[in-house]
């Protein structure tokens, strides 16, 4: 995963600066301005010139000097490794000690150096909240119990099944919920059970089950029946999804809605207050089918030779063989998840790709110019990503 | 009339003395009770505990595996997440399965947050070791400056273990800071255990240890290799346990990762699955 990775070394020595903008993305997920690193630069030179002026008179305790060192490597071997915020937590934490410290090495009055460490200490406060960090993660609220509510199933069903997952979310917070002895799996991380994988051989021996096999998935109610059970068009899209590992969904009366209160909070907080309530999961029991491997041409898709035009090109955005092709309507897309990144191929001829922060996709070429090369992608301008967070678009 | 002047002035200077130490002394503890409460009151204030994508997707399913492994009956549960080091989970599972509201789970989780407070104040005092009212002042400062970034902030309402793993990281540099090098690495190596990706972090522990000594070069590097040799014990340890059990499912101990490094110990060790 690259997504806070610098894709340059200009991003590399700028980051303590980037870490200063109030935008979401730029070493954590979420908004998170931080001042300290820039702070800890200037206390820095001004620790080293104030010792040039005066000969030495400053003394640095020789645990700061140590702290700072080691607060450099670990910001480099950061950089290098993730540069995601939340795994460098500890180095976030020592940078503002440091800054208090150096400020206390300053050849100033007692009462300026503390009158300093309280405005350093107050623009990083106000920064901080300017972004409110508070519930910036929560995609729903545990209120009171259960911290998570979900309607029991009221269709008697075999306790010792298997219940598949595929939404990209596995909700295996409610696993808890359900008896003890149920197996889950989110089927659709997992390799075909055609494959000759570890993973597919697990695969194949949950879906194998004597008990049988369920699905239990969130409902869209716009593609649901009147009984809110899932509707036509849905059951044939959990069907693509599914027809590699064997099973189908067939009726949609064997369902079940499991109204969930939980699952409420979740779309309240996406879509406003006005979102209505009534939100569910279905559980439905899943049929078995022969298991067939897929074709080359139907695994990779019919514009395989475009998709790996980009990339050759591109190959830090677009690695190659870490992306399967989906089919879209009118198209074919591969989406890397280690780059945060979609690249379409349409049937109209145009080829798009889009960076997962960015609002709109960028039009790369027609199919032709790409694989002709008259389209060269340029891998340093990606909309969305490359730069400093106020060069970086939308 | 001077002698008993001086006296009094030498018994008053040694009484403001112990008092001086005892503030100094009671500064971690202060900090500390304050932290927990002000943490405790997050999710109080904010209505409730957020639930994340991550905390929908794996936190709560990893904490109830960490009460009994499920990869005899799961696969993939909770996708490629669960095979995470789980226990760090199980206090909000346990917490969310108890019944517990969300508004008044802040009490432990914050209490558990809290425990890096200490770490920061003796931090703080090996970088501002004076025992003055203004000294004081200023590692309470450093201290407040430290927790005042938003990712940490923002785990204080999240079941995100990104903070709880990164302290026992803070008491190994802290540690470190005093010299004791054993202790240090051993919690270098818990630290590494409740997160992966802190083990790349951790190679600033042995430059910490290097440059912190005042031996003789070679005592330096042997203090090192012994501090490394305490990494390697705090994370096998702590680890050792899911290491095993993801080893004897999966062939792998860290699996998903470094699977192809794996491939010949299981080739030489015969383990099939």
């Amino acid at each position: 995963m690259i997504r806070f990775v610098p894709d340059t070394l200009r991003e590399a020595l700028l980051r303590p600066l980037a870490m200063t903008a109030p935008d979401g993305g730029v070493y954590v997920e979420i908004m998170a301005p931080d001042f300290r690193f820039v702070f800890l630069f200037l206390l820095v030179v001004a620790v080293l010139l104030g010792r040039l002026r005066r000969k030495q008179t400053i003394k640095i305790p020789g645990s700061i000097s140590q702290l700072l060192v080691v607060t450099a490597l670990a910001f480099v071997i950061w950089l290098v490794i993730t540069g995601n915020g939340r795994y460098f937590i500890q180095f976030l934490l020592i940078s503002g000690v440091l800054c208090v410290g150096l400020i206390n090495c300053l050849p100033l009055s007692k009462f300026f150096r503390a009158s300093l460490a309280v405005l350093l200490t107050s623009i990083q406060i106000a920064a901080v909240m300017s972004a409110d960090p508070f519930n910036a993660w929560a995609l729903a609220t545990w209120r009171d119990a259960p911290y998570f509510d979900l309607q029991k199933p009221q269709k008697p069903r075999d306790e010792a099944q298997t219940i598949v997952t595929i939404s990209t979310i596995t909700y295996s917070l409610l696993a808890p919920q359900f008896p003890a002895n149920i197996r889950w799996s989110n089927i659709t991380s997992s390799p075909p059970p055609t494959q000759d994988r570890l993973e597919s051989r697990y695969a194949k021996e949950i879906l194998a089950n004597p008990h049988g096999v369920s699905l239990f998935v969130p409902a869209i109610k716009q593609l649901a029946t009147s009984e809110h059970l899932p509707g036509a068009g849905i059951r044939q899209a959990i069907n693509n999804m599914i027809e590699d590992y064997g099973l189908v969904l067939q009726r949609a009366d064997a369902c079940e809605f499991l109204l969930s209160k939980g699952l409420d909070s979740l779309s309240l907080r996406q879509r406003g207050a006005e979102s209505s309530a009534q939100q569910g999961f279905w559980l439905c029991p899943l049929e078995r089918v022969e298991l067939k491997s897929k074709d080359v041409t139907k695994r990779k898709g019919k514009f395989a030779a475009v998709f790996e035009a980009v990339e050759i090109q591109c190959p830090r955005f677009f690695k190659p063989d870490t992306a399967n092709t989906l089919q879209i309507q009118g198209g074919e897309l591969r989406q890397y998840g280690g780059s945060d990144m979609k690249l379409y191929v349409l049937e109209d001829g145009d080829v798009w790709y889009k960076y997962f922060r960015a609002i709109n996709p960028v039009r790369l070429g027609s199919r032709e110019e790409i694989l002709t090369g008259r389209a060269p992608v340029d891998c340093s301008k990606i909309l969305g990503r490359s730069g400093l967070p106020w060069e970086r678009g939308l | 009339m001077l002698d008993i002047a001086q006296a009094g002035d030498a018994d008053m200077s040694h009484v403001t003395g112990a008092l001086r130490q005892a503030r100094v002394q009671l500064e971690p503890w202060i900090l500390t009770l304050i932290a927990w409460i002000l943490f405790a009151a997050v999710p109080w204030l904010e209505g409730g505990y957020g639930l994340s994508w991550d905390a929908l997707n794996h936190h709560i399913y990893l904490g109830w595996t960490a009460e009994a492994q499920r990869f005899d009956k799961d696969f993939l549960g909770a996708a490629y997440q669960s095979f995470q080091f789980p226990y760090l989970y199980w206090p909000v599972y346990k917490l969310a399965t108890s019944g517990w509201p969300g508004e008044t789970v802040g009490i432990v989780l914050g209490g558990l947050h809290a425990l890096v407070v200490p770490a920061l104040w003796k931090i703080a005092n090996a970088c501002i070791p004076g025992r003055a009212v203004h000294d004081t002042m200023m590692r309470t400062i450093a201290v407040v400056m430290a927790l005042m970034s938003g990712v940490v902030l923002s785990l204080l309402d999240s079941s995100a273990n990104d903070l709880m793993a990164a302290i026992p990281f803070v008491w190994a540099l802290a540690y470190s800071l005093d010299k004791r090098l054993q202790l240090a690495g051993f919690l270098g190596g818990i630290s590494i255990a409740f997160k992966l990706s802190n083990g790349p972090l951790a190679c600033v522990l042995p430059v910490l240890w290097l440059m912190n000594s005042e031996r003789p070069h070679w005592s330096r590097l042997r203090d090192m290799v012994v501090g490394c040799l305490w990494i390697v014990m705090g994370f096998a340890v702590v680890y050792g346990y899911w290491g095993l059990v993801l080893w004897r499912y999966f062939g792998n101990p860290v699996y998903p990762f470094y699977d192809e490094v794996f491939a010949p110990l299981r080739s030489l060790t015969g383990w099939s699955r």
